[in-house]
C-alpha cells in the first residue's frame, strides 16, 4: 500500500505529469511571469479563418468567447483541427503567442447546435 | 422508402415498461418463492428484449431511409455515407450508443437466464432482478434525456454526416467489442449479487458464469486493441495509445477482470478469496459503468467524449445504488464469506496469485487516480489540472514489469508450498536466458533501461511457458510414445484452460516486446517539394509525385513517397491529405510499411499553398509485435474457453506439471 502511494506520489511529481487546465482568459489573466513557467493546458474554440500552415508551423487563435489567443505549433496538428473545433493545446506563453507541443482538437460536429 | 421512427419511441416505453414489471415480479418471487411470479418476470424479460430489438431495427431503418427529421440520423449520417458506416452510425453517437449497450444487454439477459433455468440454478431469480434493474436505468436514459428519436422541427435535406475519422473498419469493431466487453461483465455480476442475494454461496456463480467472463474479457481485450490499431492507422500521430481518460475508462475494468480471472482460480482449488472475488467483480462492473459514464458526461476533456449532455447526472446515482447496494449484500454474507484455509506458505502459487491481484489493482487504482484527478482537485482546490502521459508510464511501467517477470513465475510454483531447491532449479534456465539477453542488448548499445528490464523479464516470462509446454509435452511422450509435435497437441487439448492461458500470456509478452520498442522511436518532420528527399534513420524518403482526384465524398491528394535503404529501393508508400466535403474537414490517411523488425510511418500533415507537402515520417521499432501479440492472445482465449467446465477441487493439487498432466486446468 505504502509502495503503491510512494509510486503515484513520485509519479505526479515527475515532470510532464501534471499541468494545469485554462481557458485563454483565465491563462492571459495570469500573466506571462507566471505563465511562461510550466507547461499548461489552455482550452478554447478556434476562431474561424485562422488557420494557416507555413513551412513546419500551423498557426491559429483560440478564444473561449473572450479572449482570443494566437497559438503556434510545429508538431503535427490532429485533423479534426477546423473552425470552431474545441481545442485543448498543451505549451507555454511565449512572448504573447501560446508555442504549443501538443495540440488535441474535438471535432464540432460531435456537437449538439446550442439551444 | 417510408420511415418506422415514429415507433421507436413507443417501443422504448413498453421495453421500459417490461423490464420495470421484470424487476418488481423477480424480487418479489425471489422474496416469497414463488415460481409464478418468477415467471412472469421471465416473460417480461422476453418482452422487453423483444421491444428493444424493434426500437433498435426501427433506428437502423431510419438511418438507412435518412429520415433526417429524426435528430439522431441526421447528425450522424448523410445521403452520401456508404452502408456499412451508416450501419455503423447506429453506435456512432450518443443515443445510438446507449441503444446498442441496451440491446446488448437485454440479449445477454435473455440468454444468460435461458442457460441458468437449464442447470436449475437457484440463482435464476435474484439474476432476473438484477439484470432486470440494469436495463430499466438505461431505458429510462433512452425514454428520457438521451431519446435516440427525438425529432427535428425543421427538416434538414442532408445529414451531417458520419465523423471521416470514424470511417474506418476498425471502427466498425472496436466499439461493439468494448460494449460486448462492458456489457458481458453484467452476467456474472448479476449472478454474484444473486449469489448473495439468495445465499447460496458455493462456487456456482462464478464457474456457471465461467464463459460469459472469458467472453466478456475477450472482446475487451480484442476491443482495446483494436481501439489502439485504430488510433495508429487513423489519428497520425505515430502512437497507440494516450492515456486519454476515455482509453482508461476501458482499461480500468480490464485491469479489475484480469486480476478477476485469476483470483477465482483460488477460490475455486481452495475456497479462498470468497469476499475478495464477489469485491472484484462488483469493482470490475462499477468501472464499466463508471467507463461508459465518463465517456458520456463531458466531465473530462478528451477526443474521444460524446456530446456534453445531461446524461452525467443520471450515471451517479446509478453507480451509487449499484456500489451501495453490492457492498451492502457483501456485508450482509460477510460472515458466511470468509474462508477456513489458509496460506500454507508464502513460497506457494496462492500468494503469486495474491502478488498478481495486488499488482493488477494498484494498476487499476493508479489509472483511476490519474483519471478523476483533475476532477478531485478541481473541486478541492479549485484549480483545474489535467494528468499527463508522464504520470502514467512512470506508474505503470514498473507495476506492468513486475506483473510481466510475475506471469513467468507463478505457473511454475506449486500450490501450497513448495521448497527453495525445487523453485530455484526450476527458475534457473529462464533467469539465465533473461541475463543473456539483457547483457547481449546492453552490449549491442541498448541504453534504455526500462527497455533493457523490459526485454530482460519478457525472455524470463516466455523461456519459463516454454518451458510448462515442454515439461507438459515429455510427460505424454514417455507415457503414451508420441512425437514431440502430437505430445504437444496432446498436452493442450487435455488442458485447454491451463495451455489457453499460457498462450495467453505468451501473446502479453509479445505485446510487451511491441511497447518496449516505442522507447527506441524516432520521429522528423520535413516541408518537400515535388523532387525533394528526406532521410530518417536509415530510409530515404522521396517525394514522387501527388495526384488529384474528387468523388462525392472527398477530394483525394494522393503523393507518391519512393522509399529506399543505402540506394536499394525498399518500396512505394502512398500516404493521402484529404478533405472530406459534407464536414468540411481535411484527413490524413497514413501510409505504413509494416515488418516485425520496425514499421516506417509516413504522414502528409499538411500542403503549402506552393504545393510543398509537410511530410511527417516516424520509424516506430516492433510495433508489430503488438498486433501479433493481439493475434496470439486470442488464440490463446478460444482455447481457453472451448475447454470444459471446472473439475471438482483437487484437494491434494501439488505441482501438476511434471508429476501429474491429468489433473485438468489449473489456470
Amino acid at each position: 500500500m505504502f509502495v503503491l502511494l510512494g509510486l503515484v506520489g513520485w509519479a505526479m511529481s515527475r515532470p510532464g505529469s501534471t499541468s494545469f487546465y485554462m481557458s485563454t482568459s483565465e491563462l492571459m489573466a495570469l500573466g506571462p511571469a507566471q505563465s511562461a513557467a510550466d507547461d499548461s493546458r489552455v482550452n478554447g474554440k478556434v476562431v474561424p479563418g485562422t488557420i494557416e500552415n507555413s513551412g513546419l508551423e500551423t498557426t491559429f487563435t483560440i478564444s473561449d468567447g473572450e479572449t482570443e489567443l494566437p497559438i503556434t505549433t510545429d508538431r503535427p496538428i490532429p485533423d479534426t483541427l477546423v473552425d470552431d473545433a474545441d481545442v485543448v493545446a498543451l505549451g507555454k506563453l511565449e512572448g504573447g503567442t501560446f508555442v504549443a507541443s501538443e495540440v488535441l482538437a474535438k471535432c464540432p460536429s460531435k456537437f449538439k447546435a446550442k439551444a | 422508402m417510408t420511415s418506422l421512427a415514429g415507433l421507436g419511441r413507443p417501443s422504448l416505453i413498453a421495453a421500459l415498461a417490461f423490464a420495470g414489471i421484470a424487476a418488481a415480479f423477480a424480487i418479489a418471487g425471489a422474496l416469497r418463492s414463488r415460481r409464478d411470479l418468477a415467471e412472469v418476470a421471465g416473460r417480461a424479460v422476453l418482452a422487453s428484449w423483444a421491444f428493444t430489438v424493434l426500437a433498435s431495427v426501427v433506428l437502423l431503418q431510419s438511418l438507412f431511409a435518412h429520415d433526417f427529421s429524426v435528430e439522431y440520423v441526421a447528425n450522424y449520417s448523410s445521403r452520401s455515407l456508404s452502408g456499412i458506416y451508416t450501419f455503423g452510425a447506429f453506435w456512432g453517437g450518443m443515443e445510438g450508443s446507449l441503444l446498442f449497450w441496451t440491446l446488448l444487454l437485454t440479449t445477454f439477459t435473455v440468454i444468460a437466464l435461458r442457460q441458468a433455468r437449464a442447470r436449475n440454478s437457484r440463482l435464476v431469480g435474484w439474476s432476473t432482478a438484477v439484470l432486470a434493474g440494469i436495463s430499466v436505468f438505461f431505458l429510462i436514459l433512452l425514454v428520457m434525456p438521451a431519446d435516440p428519436f427525438a425529432r427535428l422541427a425543421e427538416v434538414p435535406g442532408d445529414g451531417r454526416g458520419l465523423n471521416p475519422l470514424l470511417q474506418s473498419p476498425a471502427m466498425l469493431i472496436h466499439p461493439p467489442l468494448l460494449y460486448t466487453g462492458f456489457v458481458g461483465f453484467s452476467i456474472p455480476f448479476a449472478f454474484a449479487m444473486a449469489a448473495l442475494l439468495s445465499g447460496n454461496l458455493g462456487e456456482t456463480w462464478f464457474t456457471s458464469t465461467r464463459r460469459w467472463t472469458l467472453f466478456a474479457w475477450s472482446a475487451l481485450s480484442i476491443g482495446i486493441v483494436l481501439g489502439g490499431a485504430w488510433a495508429y492507422t487513423e489519428l497520425g500521430w505515430g502512437g497507440y495509445w494516450a492515456w486519454d481518460p476515455v482509453e482508461n475508462a476501458s482499461f480500468m475494468p480490464w485491469l479489475t477482470a484480469t486480476a478477476y480471472l485469476h483470483s477465482v482460480v483460488i477460490q475455486e482449488k481452495r475456497r479462498m478469496f470468497k469476499v475478495w472475488n464477489v469485491s472484484l467483480i462488483l469493482m470490475t462492473y462499477a468501472l464499466a459503468v463508471f467507463g461508459t459514464f465518463l465517456t458520456r458526461s463531458g466531465i473530462l476533456s478528451s477526443i474521444h467524449t460524446f456530446t456534453e449532455g445531461p446524461i452525467g447526472k443520471w450515471f451517479l446515482p446509478f453507480l451509487g445504488i449499484m456500489l451501495v447496494g453490492g457492498l451492502g449484500v457483501i456485508a450482509m454474507r460477510y460472515d458466511s464469506l470468509r474462508s477456513n484455509d489458509r496460506f500454507d506458505s508464502l513460497m506457494s502459487r496462492e500468494s503469486a496469485f495474491l502478488a498478481n491481484n495486488v499488482l493488477f489493482l494498484a494498476a487499476a487504482f493508479a489509472v483511476l487516480w490519474g483519471t478523476i484527478y483533475p476532477i478531485i482537485a478541481e473541486v478541492v482546490t479549485g484549480v483545474r489540472l489535467s494528468v499527463g502521459p508522464p504520470f502514467f508510464n512512470s506508474v505503470f511501467i514498473p507495476i506492468g514489469l513486475a506483473l510481466i517477470a510475475l506471469t513467468g513465475i507463478g505457473p511454475l510454483i506449486s500450490w501450497r508450498r513448495m521448497s527453495k531447491g525445487a523453485f530455484v532449479r526450476i527458475v534457473k534456465v529462464p533467469l539465465v536466458a533473461a541475463g543473456s539477453v539483457v547483457v547481449g542488448l546492453g552490449l549491442l548499445g541498448v541504453d534504455s533501461i526500462g527497455a533493457l528490464v523490459a526485454f530482460g523479464a519478457c525472455t524470463f516470462t516466455a523461456i519459463a511457458i516454454g518451458g510448462e509446454f515442454v515439461r507438459g509435452s515429455r510427460v505424454y511422450r514417455t507415457r503414451l510414445g508420441l512425437g514431440w509435435v502430437e505430445a504437444l497437441t496432446e498436452t493442450l487439448r487435455r488442458n485447454r484452460r491451463r495451455y489457453g492461458g499460457y498462450i495467453v500470456h505468451l501473446g502479453v509478452v509479445l505485446i510487451v516486446i511491441g511497447f518496449a520498442g516505442g522507447a527506441f522511436k524516432t520521429e522528423r518532420q520535413r516541408l518537400l517539394n515535388v523532387g525533394d528527399s528526406m532521410q530518417i534513420e536509415e530510409y530515404t524518403l522521396t517525394f514522387e509525385d501527388v495526384s488529384r482526384t474528387t468523388t462525392s465524398e472527398k477530394e483525394i491528394f494522393q503523393t507518391t513517397i519512393e522509399v529506399s535503404r543505402d540506394g536499394d529501393k525498399v518500396t512505394t508508400l502512398y500516404p493521402q491529405r484529404n478533405f472530406h466535403l459534407a464536414q468540411q474537414q481535411p484527413q490524413s490517411e497514413v501510409a505504413i510499411r509494416t515488418t516485425p523488425v520496425e514499421d516506417l510511418y509516413v504522414v502528409v500533415a499538411a500542403f503549402d499553398p506552393d504545393g510543398a507537402a509537410r511530410i511527417h515520417a516516424f520509424v516506430n521499432p516492433l510495433t508489430w509485435w503488438i498486433w501479433a501479440g493481439a493475434a496470439v492472445m486470442l488464440l490463446g482465449m478460444g482455447v481457453v474457453i472451448s475447454g470444459n467446465a471446472p473439475t471438482a477441487v483437487a484437494e491434494s493439487a501439488t505441482r501438476s506439471t511434471s508429476s501429474e498432466p491429468a489433473v485438468a486446468g489449473v489456470r
